[in-house]
């Protein structure tokens, strides 16, 4: 950036001879050291080094697109604090951070994914949504789907499809979605039928590998390198036994089963699936070629598999809570519920809310009477009650409780 | 002391400048190995100048960077040798002589090599604690004690939990 450069320069030129100390250095240089602090706990150390790092450590000079390894996240069916339990695989340590909002710890309501500014936490700042950000749920007994975008003034409910869907994902633009019989279903949501769902792809059948007494999960991933992925993970009395990649082309309906993920690891469970790319640095931490998978809370079906040689192994934490993976870490993008067993209406009346005002942080912060986010907590109160504390409802807290802080505050005393 | 070259005149390939530190030292540099910096290749550009006086680089920090630039200027090194050098030239430096030659890639715009310090540092502060950063860099804490507390109450999970790790 050579424009920067001359700027600090021209600047730097009066005072010279003060460059004494570290904490004087010119704000562009402390700058360039603050981008490549990669971990968010380092960072936020280096902000809190003085004030000329804080100043140079700002929200926006965190460079979310440094390759960072995901989090594990706790479910802990005794916590009743607000804190959310994250386990640092660089590290092997657990953070305990005091959010808004209390821990995952149901079992019905499956999947939150939310990628989130990990700046959110502690109340720093209000996750900025744009409005390509997309909700999408697998909902009902028959597993269907449907989505709401900021501003829809409700659920939209795609077609009634005969299969019913393992795992969704949002992927250019488009909703992608695979069924138990391992078709793969593309819905163009921003498209004229948002709600018209096409067959884009059809495993031919894999007899092999199915028994009465096993159970099949399909995960959709799509890798680091852009490539759609199908996870397919087999369980027998309730351990999974068996995972295999396949790497599939929609242009032209061919698969080829991936041997491996050279460079690669895969995080599939009750959240959204997920695909880092493991580097140098990370190797150690992640493995390669290896899927790290979870069940649900209480599930004792979780660990790592290695795809080369089919083996597992546990994942290096305490068995004391359940884990989620929570990428936390990445960019804002898009977001996906997976909610077996509820109804549309049921969840739909306390998200629509949300989203008929609008994630945008002006408008949320901004333009959002109090009076409706009341109305929003009493809703998610509601469900509280009913079935205890919701992965879903975390995040639409967590978004609420930044704004809201004290509001939700009082609130969760209640429960 | 500045050594001439023996082939005479300068062809236009060859071309070579003079580059003074601060403390009086006259370093020859190819005009290939100079123009990596940005701050450099102006003030050739804009006159025939072959004498670059540098007012606030001092001896040590410049013959660093003119070692750099030479490296980075070699046809002959593959990308992957340049890099290896890379990381062999910041590691095992002192903090001081890290800040000098960060300072000193600003002031010559070395954009590449400001990133490679800046990476160094940062991955120097993984996983340390606000005090160890503080100690080592020594940089006093200029927060007041109320900003401080309430620096440590939002971002309590950064601040607690670590081991203080002594290298």
């Amino acid at each position: 950036m050579p424009s920067s450069f001359t700027h600090q320069r021209k600047k730097r030129k009066s005072d010279t001879k003060t460059h004494s100390n570290w904490r004087d250095l010119p704000l562009g240089l402390l700058a360039d050291i603050a981008k490549r602090v990669s971990s968010i706990h380092d960072y936020l150390s280096f902000r809190g080094v003085c004030t000329s790092w804080r100043s140079a450590a700002t929200f926006d000079n965190f460079d979310k697109a440094l390759p960072r390894v995901p989090w594990l996240m706790y479910a802990e069916e005794k916590n009743v604090k607000r804190v959310a339990n994250f386990f640092d695989l660089t590290n092997n340590k657990t953070y305990n951070i005091t959010t808004n909002f209390p821990p995952p710890h149901d079992k019905k309501l499956l999947i939150v994914v939310w990628r989130m500014d990990p700046l959110c936490f502690g109340g720093h700042r209000t996750p900025t949504m744009k409005g390509d950000l997309v909700v999408m749920v697998i909902w009902g007994k028959n597993n269907q789907l449907g989505f709401s975008r900021p501003g829809d003034s409700s659920w939209s409910v795609m077609d009634t499809w005969d299969g019913s869907f393992s795992d969704i994902i949002y992927r250019n633009g488009r909703l992608y979605a695979v069924d138990f019989s391992r078709k793969v279903v593309e819905c163009d949501i921003h498209g004229p039928n948002p709600s018209q769902i096409v067959q884009v792809f059809s495993f031919p059948n894999l007899d092999y590998l199915y028994s009465s007494a096993s159970s099949t999960v399909f995960y959709l991933v799509e890798s680091s390198s852009g490539e759609l992925l199908i996870v397919h993970r087999q369980i027998f009395n309730s351990k999974t036994i068996w995972f295999e990649v396949f790497e599939i082309d929609l242009k032209n309906g061919s698969h080829k089963r991936s041997h491996g993920l050279p460079n690669k690891a895969v995080f599939v469970g009750c959240n959204s699936s997920l695909c880092v790319e493991v580097c140098d640095w990370d190797r150690n931490v992640v493995k390669p070629n290896c899927i790290y998978f979870t069940g649900r809370v209480k599930d004792s079906d979780r660990g790592v598999c290695c795809l080369l040689d089919m083996s597992f192994e546990g994942l290096p934490v305490s068995d004391e809570g359940v884990v989620l993976w929570d990428n936390s870490c990445l960019q804002v993008s898009s977001s996906c519920f997976r909610c077996v067993g509820w109804t549309l209406d049921f969840i739909g009346t306390t998200l629509t809310k949300a989203f008929s005002h609008g994630f945008e942080e002006e408008a949320f912060g901004a333009s959002l009477p109090n009076a409706c986010i009341g109305e929003m907590v009493k809703q998610l109160n509601k469900i509280f009650r009913l079935c205890g504390s919701l992965a879903l409802i975390d995040t639409l807290l967590a978004i609420v409780a930044n704004v809201r802080g004290t509001a939700i505050a009082s609130f969760n005393c209640e429960l | 002391m500045v050594t001439t070259d023996e082939k005479g005149p300068l062809t236009a390939k060859k071309k070579s400048v003079i580059i003074r530190s601060c403390d009086g030292d006259e370093f020859l540099v190819s005009e290939s190995a100079a123009v990596l910096s940005t701050s450099l290749k102006k003030i050739l550009e804009e006159k025939e100048d072959r004498l670059i006086h540098l007012s606030d680089i001092d001896n040590k920090t410049l013959a660093m960077v003119i070692a750099y630039l030479s490296t980075h200027a070699d046809d002959g090194l593959s990308d992957d040798l340049k890099r290896s050098f890379d990381q062999e030239f910041v590691s095992g430096k002192e903090f001081d002589v890290l800040k000098y030659l960060v300072l000193a890639t600003d002031t010559l715009q070395v954009t590449c090599l400001c990133y490679t310090v800046a990476k160094k540092m940062a991955d120097i502060m993984k996983n340390k604690l606000v005090e160890w950063v503080r100690r080592e860099f020594d940089i006093q804490n200029d927060y007041t004690p109320e900003a401080e507390a309430e620096i440590r109450r939002l971002d309590a999970w950064a601040w607690d939990d670590r081991q203080l790790e002594d290298d």
